[in-house]
């Protein structure tokens, strides 16, 4: 992997662990939580900047420690069960990998991939994690997992050129579709924005089946969507600290009693909007280029048909039960410290900057 | 100079938002100032660089690319034609004005330098839409549009309605970006480029065809199906039936945003037509079914209106009905026309909002209640009103054709242009029967001779202001002829259009008229259901709000069954 490359993603699992420090100072945080971030990212930035085989030891360690975090936290049963056993597989594959030959190597890379990106149905431990785990980590887990699987994306160019890329088109169809209606309908905030950002990759993989060259603006892209959902993910966290468990709709009228909240949930949720169509309108050059009859293609409209569509449905329901409406009277508001802000402008700095990459 | 000039015009409103938006708070009343000074200079440049744009050619700054080896695909910048110019400087003075109403009228609300942060930040987008380019930027500012819309609506989003309807307003608009966006990369997939002349060109050029269905079986051109698909986004913005039900409901928000949003942003799908102008004339198909939706939302939305009884719902389906109007001259050829009736629509709509908060507020303070003329017997029509029904609806229409033929030499017989004369005469004379018929009758022939004059002056000026206005937008020998003919209704339709047009006005002569006798021509209980149905249906807004809501709930509920399940 280029140097380049590995820095990119180093940088956003950096930011997202120092968000989650300085965020969580004014909440003093416990020390156990303070040791996770630095124990996570510390493994994170060693899978992606070390070489292989070296880096499989550290990708490991951070399955290794998703697997101890699941048993830890208060998830339904079987959806737990299952996350636990895609874990599993996944530190089979890591540990097969570094040991067998190039085509087992490929083929374990691809179904690392789409458990750290999360495609259904490989998507469970990723939603588990998001959204059971401890506030402070839900940001992190989305950036680790998310720089780990699209630094298994950039060795899977041959793979995917060899017959799979209309499976894959089919299965991000499915999970663009799949992921866009949970997230419709939820009524707690994590699983939304776990299920949210499934979603987005999922256009991330439709475009891998359409530009099989692995085209070098899908990682600022996957890094601007691992960025703004830990973002908001860790807004939500400010609030959860503050009032306790936040269903969706059981606190609104934010914006008027926490307006700095309120401006950088926007902000947030403007970007989170947006988002989808910045890589589409990128790979416009190389359209003409890809056959027209390409079924990959025509997969690709739909998902980003339902992904933006959808997205821009559910993000503005999110803001209207969240940042519009009547602020509540009998609660005693605070709006967000110096350290939360910073560490939220942090986090959107950086994913402007992926955006400008890409 | 010019150049410089010309980048003040949207840079002016965005750095007043910027300001606003940081350090609002610390400025306090002295927002206004801010807002109101950054338009009114923007205002001023917009003129100067319409006076450069008519005389010396169109301004075309382009900054540098983002991405190396790509220049020339993904460019911001500005182009400004004479089209573009004349919308920055409707654009400019609206806003000015609408800033200016805004001092007093939000005194003292919280989100006072908030509203004038969106308001500038709003401005500069649409600037920036006008002035792009291509059709890439166009549709990036198309977005930001959607999205600033939203935010602005939704100005009291502590309450519940408001950003409710915001909401409605920012999904139907999301319907009409998807199908823009498909529209867009249609067209760089067949003809590589989506800068507007080079578009032009090629498409004129070369002939591509898109099979619909596996096995080349139902084939459409490619042009058809990118003109229709962007029609789409246009309908959206424009509030074109059935997209048009955000429109009406947007009345939660302040008054200034109404006036801008009638004025300014409405009129995005009448200019999005006009850009691609060349593009539209290389499909008639596609024109033929512009002007369809945009006949349906005239009698539709003309329809709405007469059943409201809240003046600014009213002026909302006034809007709808003159948005279909607007579309309606485009999907006839007459590109130029449309802009023409936009300046004009926008220019009365605004002063009618901003009048209309005037009139609400001073209602809400005003403790006596107002005296109605209907305790007063109607005057039965005499002679002086069937006689200025007579020249109004039949003799005018006739004499403002021969005056266009002969005088003016406007092409009607060649290129179906009289369809659009003889239907804005038929049309807007029915509405003067219909006026006659439901208010009072005319008083005396003093009142009949002012009427008619000013209906005259109204008609030849009309005519004379759309012929010049047509040959500055479009000064190329036959470029405006060509439209019209590439818009051409087959004879067949074009002569049953016209027997139709006239049958009905015919009909309502005869029930003004019986009517007035006291007579009764046909079932007149049968009637009265069928209106009061009518009224029924016209009421619930055709039940295509509640087929929506039914539609979004459902889905809602279906996902919260997923959310649970699986």
């Amino acid at each position: 992997m280029p140097l380049e490359t590995t820095v990119i993603l180093a940088v956003a699992i950096v930011v997202a662990a120092f968000c989650a420090i300085l965020g969580g100072a004014r909440l003093k945080q416990s020390s156990t939580t303070l040791i996770e971030i630095l124990v996570l990212s510390g493994l994170g930035i060693g899978a992606v900047m070390t070489p292989s085989p070296i880096n499989r030891f550290f990708l490991f360690g951070v399955l290794g420690f998703a697997g101890y975090s699941l048993m830890k936290s208060h998830g339904p049963g079987i959806t737990k069960t299952i996350s636990l056993a895609q874990i599993a597989l996944a530190i089979l594959l890591v540990l097969g990998s570094s040991l067998s030959d190039d085509s087992f190597t490929m083929y374990a890379g691809l179904v690392l991939a789409v458990t750290l990106v999360p495609l259904f149905p490989f998507h469970l431990p990723f939603a588990s994690l998001v959204s059971f785990s401890h506030g402070a980590m839900a940001g992190l887990w989305t950036t680790v997992f998310l720089s780990l699987g699209l630094a298994e994306i950039t060795q899977l160019p041959t793979v995917l050129s060899e017959g799979m890329p209309g499976a894959i088109a089919w299965l991000a169809l499915g999970s663009a579709v799949y992921a866009s209606f949970k997230s419709l309908g939820q009524i707690q905030v994590r699983p939304l924005l776990a299920y949210a950002t499934i979603a987005q990759v999922s256009m991330l993989w439709g475009l891998t089946t359409v530009f099989l060259t692995f085209s070098p603006w899908l990682i600022p892209f996957g890094l601007t969507i691992a960025l703004v959902m830990a973002g908001l993910l860790f807004t939500y966290y400010c609030i959860q600290q503050r009032f306790g468990t936040h269903a969706i709709g059981s606190l609104p009228g934010l914006a008027l009693v926490m307006p700095r909240l309120g401006v950088l949930l926007i902000i947030l949720i403007s970007i989170a909007v947006v988002l989808p169509l910045v890589p589409v309108l990128s790979g416009l050059p190389a359209l003409p280029t890809v056959d027209s009859q390409n079924v990959c293609l025509v997969i690709m409209g739909f998902i980003i048909f339902f992904v933006w569509m959808f997205g821009s449905w559910y993000f503005s329901h999110l803001m209207h039960q969240t940042a519009f409406g009547k602020a509540r009277p009998d609660i005693p508001y605070t709006d967000l410290t110096t350290g939360e802000i910073s560490a939220l402008a942090l986090i959107i700095t950086t994913a402007s900057c992926y955006g400008l990459l890409i | 100079m010019t150049m410089f000039v010309a980048i003040l015009v949207p840079l002016l409103p965005l750095v007043s938002g910027i300001i606003l938006g940081a350090f609002g708070k610390s400025l306090r009343e002295t927002s206004s100032k801010v807002g109101v000074s950054a338009l009114a200079l923007a205002f001023f440049c917009s003129l100067w660089v319409l006076y450069a744009a008519s005389v010396d050619g169109p301004i075309r700054i382009m900054l540098p690319s983002f991405r190396s080896g790509t220049d020339g695909w993904f460019q911001f910048g500005l182009f400004i034609d004479r089209l573009a110019a004349v919308m920055m400087v409707l654009i400019t003075s609206v806003s000015t004005v609408i800033h200016v109403y805004s001092v007093r009228y939000l005194e003292g609300d919280p989100g006072y330098t908030r509203f004038y942060s969106l308001l500038g930040f709003m401005t500069f987008v649409i600037l920036s839409l006008v002035s792009s380019p291509n059709l890439l930027m166009l549709f990036v500012f198309w977005q930001l549009l959607s999205w600033a819309l939203y935010l602005i609506l939704a100005f009291n989003h502590s309450h519940v309605p408001a950003y409710q309807n915001a909401f409605k307003t920012f999904a139907v608009h999301r319907i009409g970006d998807v199908s823009f966006l498909c529209g867009i990369f249609l067209t760089y997939k067949y003809f590589g480029t989506l800068e507007f002349d080079e578009l032009f060109q090629r498409a004129s050029e070369q002939s591509h065809v898109i099979s619909l269905l596996p096995g080349n079986l139902l084939e459409v051109s490619a042009v058809s199906a990118i003109t229709f698909l962007i029609f789409i986004g246009a309908m959206a913005k424009s509030s074109q039936f059935p997209l048009h039900v955000w429109l009406p409901d947007t009345m939660d928000s302040p008054t200034p945003v109404s006036a801008l949003m009638h004025a300014g942003i409405i009129n995005a799908g009448g200019f999005l037509l006009n850009r691609l102008a060349p593009l539209y004339a290389l499909s008639p198909d596609t024109l033929h079914i512009v002007f369809v939706v945009g006949v349906l939302t005239v009698v539709l939305g003309a329809s709405m209106m007469l059943v409201q009884n809240d003046i600014k719902k009213m002026l909302g389906y006034s809007t709808m009905g003159q948005m279909g109007y607007m579309i309606m001259e485009c999907g006839l050829g007459a590109f130029a026309l449309a802009i023409f009736h936009l300046i004009a629509h926008g220019l009365f709509k605004a002063s009618l909002f901003l009048s209309a908060g005037n009139v609400i507020h001073a209602a809400r303070h005003e403790p006596k209640f107002p005296e109605s003329s209907s305790h007063k017997p109607p005057k039965l029509p005499d002679q002086a009103t069937w006689v200025t029904g007579m020249i109004v609806t039949l003799i005018m229409p006739l004499i403002i054709l021969m005056v266009a033929h002969d005088l003016l030499e406007v092409p009607l017989q060649d290129a179906h242009g009289a369809v659009i004369f003889l239907f804005f005469s038929w049309v807007t004379a029915s509405q003067a029967i219909f006026s006659l018929y439901r208010l009072h009758a005319v008083a005396s022939w003093k009142v009949a001779s002012a009427m008619i004059a000013a209906l005259f002056l109204i008609g030849f000026t009309y005519l004379w202001a759309g012929e010049i206005f047509t040959h500055f937008l479009y000064p190329g020998p036959g470029v405006a002829d060509g439209y019209f003919v590439a818009a051409a209704l087959n004879p067949i339709v074009f002569d049953l259009l016209i027997m139709v047009s006239t049958l009905f006005i015919i009909l309502g002569w005869i029930s003004a008229h019986t009517n007035a006798k006291g007579q009764k021509v046909w079932n007149a209980e049968k009637w009265q259901a069928i209106q009061q149905k009518l009224y029924v249906f016209l009421i619930n807004r055709l039940y295509v709000d509640l087929l929506y809501m039914r539609l979004g709930n459902a889905l809602f509920q279906w996902a919260q069954k997923i959310g649970n399940r699986f």
